[in-house]
């Protein structure tokens, strides 16, 4: 292995500049010698010009002949046998891996020097001799070829010579590409079991569903069902919800054997959905599992729904309701109190474009189709209200979200203390004036909370508080008892103190029931954007705030405390599976390290499986897990050992047929593929294997690297003097200068 | 409890001290009603600011600049602002101050009032890109050409609009622009005179961030010392001059709630939309 590289500093675009530079020179020439007579001395001026400006161009260049010096060395065979799912399936006889399990028993069992064993699926795991049995072998999930083989080549085995790979074929990963193989730097030899001839099966081959699923909004899934052989009678695909069906519709097949099928549903509750989609198997389907298959969907929101409430007119609601309007995710519905009874208009009311406020039909008609509502310097008894405050009260604590914005309109001084609303909220009242303090300040934030997603505006600690001294500071705040139980404190006055001692909470959020509440005690935040801009240019901090305020006010999973997540949404039965835990607490500290107990639960809620995991310092966790056997839909829950409630829940499907047996035909053109692109033998179903001392099984090792400069010594120095000699002479010989 | 100590005294030095403290007593209700009768003359009394703190109360600062009349109306800010916290419920600052588009303060309220009567020399690049930033930044800006008969103060702003925004930045809006029934129902833009039947206005980012009226608003809403208006309102008279002031407590009220009017027509049939769609699909859960 040689390789070419220039000396010279800068590399390439040096030796560009002088590869000009010697172009320029031989032009040069070209152009002076053009009169030089007769034409044999002109030719021999010219190819000493040539010459002498190529050497020039060496010397300086410095080419480098880099040489890699290696030895080859026996190496070490590995049989890689698959045992997915696709290897479960009878061609004949005998199913699959039964007949791969005795050729690799053969195999290994006339091996002097005996092979590494492996098995895969969707990862290798390294067998035993005594694993060497069909029944005995764990089961793998989806065929992952490539993935097995860079497992053996990224120093699992150090003294790999080949591979022998027992396989179907059967890889259906979308990115599969055998030629690429060559790559990995090692040997595969191939032999492919199953035969290629197609069986009798009616099969779901794929499921496309739309990206995102929105509440009330259709999801349109499209369906391929594939039949062998290709004339087969219209089939009932069918749809199902639990036991409940959904959709139904009868599919014709083509010409190549494929039907296609448009389908649509409307999720009607948010949350995590199972759905099945199934044809009816034959008597004679080879493989039934194949008939049906399940997916979940995720349905969201599409939009946020808003209320904000405002009791006047201010700079705040302002630039709030402006910062929501922009926001294409929140469908926002608004009302100001333009005028209040103490206001003349000096106009009829036919002069006005005021309407009246309608409580009833926001506070009673369409309470719960809000996400969220927001009170901002709201009063609510000039409005007869008191008596919606109770239906506030139970909405947030049915899972709806309440942000109370401050000013002297609200909370204490807005008459919330004995109401519902006082409940439901992160402070406590102040029963009596004093309800505000009018002067400026810059408030600080909580150093617990720090990591919170609503103050955490720079991701290092002294940066984030740092940036919170940068804004412009507010003016005037509402005075409060102190935080609820369960409540937390994220921004705090740096002077006032509340009841119990503590600094005065400036914002701060809450969870009462299933739902949450934020309290933001000033009605000057939106200096926080323009007045803050105008110092730095930057308004960001603002729009970042509500961002972050409205998602957690949402529930947006992405800022949940508490995350659990699988590494895929659907496993075969009893396949590997990987879990992955971060755990925080409210405030987003990681919860600290200790035991906490894994839960899985099936459709029924019967507990199915349990694990114990330990985080690290940042609450974070990784272990593997095997996936229930029958498939249905499954919850995976995080608790604290011994405690009832969970902190975290994922949904994920088993399913018996799945990717892998959508097409579960073997694939001796890919296997002779791989042996192929990698330099290895390939044997046909049914052959034998020869012994592996025959199979070519050596490996390299680099012992160094050889450097030839061939310009870089006197030699090519003094030749260059030399050309450049004979090059003045022959000139001044035919009278040039 | 300590004892009551009572001075004695005889019955004609008390009488002389009565009849003193009477003539005190009545000199200093005099002053009193007469403060109370001035400021209510003036405009000046008014419920306090309800906001916490002055601060977020809503100011209309004017924008003060060389070489021109920054105040030909001195009081017209500060008259609109008691006729908006009088008519409505937002909360203003009686006190106006003048501020220059090049201060770093200028941010710290998002509406200012720019008024002139005569040519002035152009801005320097620090107040252009003041006026700029601030309209980027959420601000909004009314000027108001209190010399409409000649074109001095209007040949001036243009220039500058051109120089900050583009040449084509400054347009006509019609009368059904939400400007026109953000409080009151207005039907055509007048001021000290009837001028045009429209006014112009520059758009950012979706909004009307600068409105400029040939109409000579701060005219009609000048007072004297005396509380008195400074200047007749032609033709319309008082008729006019109260249509003045409801196409500025208008201006005010789209600064703070921007295009909300258009939201409250729509308001009623999103509603109902989302009752359908519970109707339809059964009860939404939060």
């Amino acid at each position: 292995m040689s390789q070419l590289r220039f000396a010279v500093p800068f590399g390439v675009p040096s030796v560009l500049v002088l590869a000009a530079l010697a172009l320029l020179l031989i032009a040069l020439g070209f152009r002076e010698l053009s009169g030089v007579e007769p034409p044999g001395r002109r030719r021999g001026l010219l190819a000493l010009r040539v010459a002498s400006a190529l050497m020039a161009f060496l010397c300086a260049a410095q080419p480098q002949w880099i040489v890699q010096r290696v030895e080859e060395l026996p190496g070490r065979i590995a049989v890689l046998l698959d045992s997915s799912r696709s290897m479960q399936i009878r061609d004949g006889g005998e199913d699959r891996l039964s007949r791969a399990v005795q050729a690799a028993q053969r195999f290994y069992d006339g091996a002097r020097d005996k092979p590494a064993l492996f098995g895969f699926g969707a990862d290798a795991q390294p067998l035993a001799r005594a694993q060497l049995d069909a029944k005995q072998l764990t089961p793998g999930d989806d065929t992952r070829i490539v993935r097995a083989l860079s497992t053996l080549t990224n120093g699992q085995m150090p003294e790999l010579g080949a591979v022998l790979l027992i396989s179907d074929g059967a890889d259906r990963s979308p990115s599969f590409d055998p030629s690429q193989l060559g790559r990995l730097g090692v040997r595969v030899h191939t032999l492919v079991v199953g035969e290629a001839a197609e069986q009798r099966d009616v099969a779901i081959e794929s499921v496309r569903i739309d990206g995102a699923a929105f509440l009330r909004q259709p999801v349109n899934i499209e369906v391929t069902v594939r039949s062998t052989p290709t004339a087969h009678d219209p089939v009932t695909l069918s749809l199902r919800s639990g036991s409940e069906l959904v959709r139904e519709t009868s599919i014709h097949f083509d010409d190549r054997g494929l039907a296609t099928a448009q389908l649509s549903l409307i999720p009607t509750r948010l949350g995590r959905s199972v759905y099945t989609l199934s044809v009816p198997a034959d008597a004679d389907d080879t493989v039934p599992e194949n008939n049906e298959r399940a997916f979940q969907i995720e349905v969201t929101r599409e939009r946020l729904r808003a209320l904000l409430v405002c009791g006047h007119p201010s700079w705040d609601a302002r630039f709030l309701r402006a910062l929501l309007k922009s926001d294409p995710a929140v469908d926002l519905i608004t009302f100001f109190i333009l005028r209040t009874q103490n206001d003349n208009s000096l106009a009829a009311p036919d002069e006005l474009s005021l309407i009246p406020f309608p409580t009833e039909e926001l506070f009673e008609q369409h309470l719960k189709s809000f996400d969220l509502i927001i009170f901002q310097d709201f009063d609510f008894a000039p409005y007869q209200m008191a008596r919606f405050l109770p239906r506030i009260h139970d909405y947030v604590l049915n899972g709806g979200s309440f942000a109370m914005l401050g000013g002297d309109r609200s909370f204490g001084a807005g008459g919330y203390g004995s109401t519902p609303i006082a409940e439901i909220l992160p402070v406590t009242l102040p029963e009596r004036a004093p309800y505000v303090e009018e002067s400026e300040f810059a408030p600080d934030v909580a150093i617990e909370a720090a990591h919170h997603p609503l103050v955490e505006l720079a991701p290092r600690l002294s940066d984030n508080l740092s940036a919170w001294q940068k804004l412009a500071p507010l003016s005037g705040v509402n005075l409060v008892q102190g935080l609820r139980r369960g409540a937390h404190a994220l921004l705090v006055h740096p002077q006032l103190t509340a009841a119990n001692g503590q600094p005065m909470p400036v914002l701060s959020v809450h969870s009462p029931g299933r739902g949450r509440s934020l309290a933001l005690t000033t009605d000057s935040a939106f200096r926080w954007g323009m007045a803050t801009a105008g110092r730095s240019g930057d308004a960001s901090a603002y729009e970042r705030f509500w961002d972050r305020a409205l998602r957690w006010l949402a529930r947006d999973p992405l800022l949940d405390s508490a995350q659990i997540s699988t590494d895929r949404p659907s496993y075969g039965p009893a396949s590997a599976m990987r879990v992955s835990l971060w755990l925080r607490d409210e405030l987003y500290r990681p919860l600290s390290p200790g035991p906490f107990r894994l839960t899985v639960h099936d459709d029924r809620g019967q507990l199915v499986a349990e694990a114990s995991a330990e985080t690290d310092s940042e609450g974070r966790a990784s272990l593997s897990l095997l996936a229930p056997p029958r498939p249905a839909a499954y919850t995976i829950a995080v608790q604290k050992e011994g405690a009832q409630q969970s902190l975290a829940e994922q949904g994920f499907v088993v399913e018996a047929g799945g990717d892998e047996l959508a097409n579960p035909r073997a694939r001796p053109d890919l296997m002779r593929q791989i042996a192929e692109a990698t330099g290895g033998e390939h044997w046909s179903a049914g052959a034998e294997l020869p012994d592996a001392s025959r199979l070519a099984s050596s490996r390299t090792r680099a012992l160094g690297n050889d450097v030839y400069t061939p310009f870089g010594g006197v030699a090519a120095f003094a030749a260059l003097l030399v050309l450049l000699g004979l090059d003045w002479w022959a000139r001044r010989r035919a009278g040039l200068r | 409890m300590s004892p009551r100590i009572q001075l004695g005294s005889s019955p004609a030095l008390r009488s002389r001290r009565s009849r003193r403290a009477g003539r005190w007593a009545a000199i200093c209700a005099g002053l009193v009603a007469s403060l109370w009768l001035g400021a209510s003359l003036l405009g000046l009394r008014a419920p306090a600011a309800r906001a916490i703190g002055e601060r977020t109360a809503v100011e209309l600062r004017t924008v003060d600049y060389a070489g021109g009349n920054a105040a030909p109306r001195p009081n017209a800010a500060k008259r609109l602002a008691w006729e908006v916290r009088q008519r409505t419920s937002v909360e203003t600052r009686l006190e106006t101050t003048l501020v220059r588009l090049s201060d770093a303060s200028v941010y710290d309220s998002p509406l200012l009032y720019w008024s002139g009567d005569r040519a002035f020399p152009p801005l320097s690049e620090a107040e252009l890109q003041g006026l700029a930033r601030f309209v980027d930044f959420g601000g909004f800006v009314v000027i108001d050409d209190a010399s409409p008969d000649d074109n001095g103060f209007d040949a001036s702003v243009r220039r500058e609009l051109a120089r900050a925004f583009g040449a084509r930045a400054l347009v006509r809006l019609d009368n059904k622009h939400v400007i026109f029934r953000s409080f009151y129902l207005v039907a055509r833009p007048v001021g000290r005179v009837e001028g045009p039947a429209y006014v112009e206005g520059v758009e950012r980012a979706g909004r009307l961030a600068l409105v400029y009226t040939r109409h000579d608003l701060g005219g009609a809403f000048e007072r004297d010392n005396l509380g008195n208006y400074a200047h007749a309102v032609l033709p319309g008279a008082e008729r006019q001059r109260e249509q003045a002031f409801r196409l500025g407590v208008n201006l005010v009220l789209y600064a703070l709630c921007l295009d909300y009017k258009d939201d409250q027509v729509h308001a009623p049939f999103i509603m109902r939309r989302w009752q359908g769609d519970r109707e339809r699909w059964g009860r939404a859960r939060p």
